[in-house]
């Protein structure tokens, strides 16, 4: 009976090691702080955010901008990995970015519209040394503080990059 | 008597397995979705998105206008048009399944005949904190309308996720003849004709 007090956690334990390992690997949580406007080294690429900004939109939501660069040494080293960039705010709210491009967008920086989706095949167009330029928008109400924008590599997880919304 | 002893503790070991095999639930109950539920005007909560409903109508047709155009669409059966509010409460999320659940447990699926029931579709995302206008439409015979239950879901196939139940106030005496709704090219996607 003693035994099985000890055999049953260590049976469970150790038929979940490769469920926990794989949950771990998968979350991230280890953030690299940087500010916009610095570059940051992050999953083999210099990083940075050259815009961070928060326009006004329709019925109470703002529209918030983020454009940002990568310098990718081996770009086909990077080909494959997906990239998920999301806007979190203060009370642990995430939001995913838009599909379509808000309109105050199309208005005030439509520049932004000629960048990529943060991801593979972005990287694998890029030439070496070149920036490969992207953007997100996101969609919140205008209530939302305390933004900070996160941008993960699957090949880099569980670190990612993390910027805090600039004062203006 | 220790014979006697281990005959009874036999029959009792078999009355328990018997008793655990016929109370043993289904896998599909085990996996069975997180159900909240609630009536029609209020606000029910799961617990990452939240849906009302404020409006449901039942029609013998249906008219849909897009472009100045009007279309429509007759049913061996009947219409149902819900109207109502959704939002995600925590990340963005998309919400793909909506049912109609009648009174004797029978499903029917949002209708694909229609295209004004595209808000329910895949790639319709909800965002935190703003919440959205949404509109099912189903088609049902008949006798599924009386106190039919709407059930929204992020998916049809997830096990042990969010499921809201809606009580509706439907009811098969009053059944109007058609139903418009019109496709906006700017706003709300729709608007429900009085």
């Amino acid at each position: 009976m003693a035994a099985l007090l000890i055999a049953v956690p260590a049976a469970l334990a150790v038929h979940s090691w490769g469920d926990i390992q794989d949950w771990r690997a998968e979350h991230v949580r280890n953030p690299v702080a940087g500010a916009v406007g610095q570059a940051i080294d992050y999953g083999g690429a210099s990083w940075t955010v050259s815009r961070f900004t928060r326009l006004a939109g329709s019925e109470g939501r703002a529209i918030v901008l983020a454009e940002f660069e990568a310098v990718i040494p081996d770009p086909q080293a990077l080909a494959a990995i997906p990239c998920e960039v999301r806007l979190s705010d203060g009370e642990g709210r995430e939001w995913r970015p838009a599909f379509l491009s808000d309109p105050v967008i199309r208005r005030t920086y439509p520049e932004a519209l000629e960048r990529s989706l943060c991801g593979g095949p972005t990287f694998a167009a890029t030439e070496p040394g070149k920036p490969a330029k992207m953007a997100a928008s996101f969609s919140i109400p205008a209530s939302a503080r305390d933004l900070t924008l996160s941008i993960a590599l699957y090949s880099a997880r569980p670190a990612y990059l993390s910027f805090k919304e600039p004062r203006s | 008597m220790k014979m006697v002893r281990t005959i009874l503790a036999v029959l009792f070991a078999a009355a328990v397995l018997y008793g655990m095999q016929y109370t043993r639930p289904l896998y599909s109950d085990i996996t069975s979705p997180i159900v909240s539920s609630g009536g029609m005007n209020e606000r029910i909560e799961a617990s990452t998105f939240a849906v009302s409903l404020d409006r449901v109508r039942v029609a013998r047709a249906l008219n849909i206008e897009t472009f100045g155009k009007s279309k429509p669409y007759t049913s061996s059966g009947v219409w149902i048009v819900a109207e109502g509010e959704a939002e995600a409460k925590f990340e963005t999320l998309s919400l793909t399944s909506g049912e109609w659940l009648d009174r004797n447990g029978i499903r029917y699926v949002l209708t694909d005949r229609v295209p004004a029931t595209i808000e329910m579709m895949p790639g319709d995302v909800y965002q935190p904190g703003l919440p959205r206008r949404i509109l099912l439409v189903f088609e049902v015979p008949e006798a599924a309308i009386a106190d039919g239950t709407v059930v929204v879901a992020r998916t049809k196939l997830m096990p042990l996720d969010d499921e809201i139940r809606i009580a509706t106030n439907a009811s098969d005496q009053n059944i109007e003849s058609a139903i418009t709704i019109r496709r906006n090219e700017e706003g709300p996607p729709w608007t429900v004709l009085p």
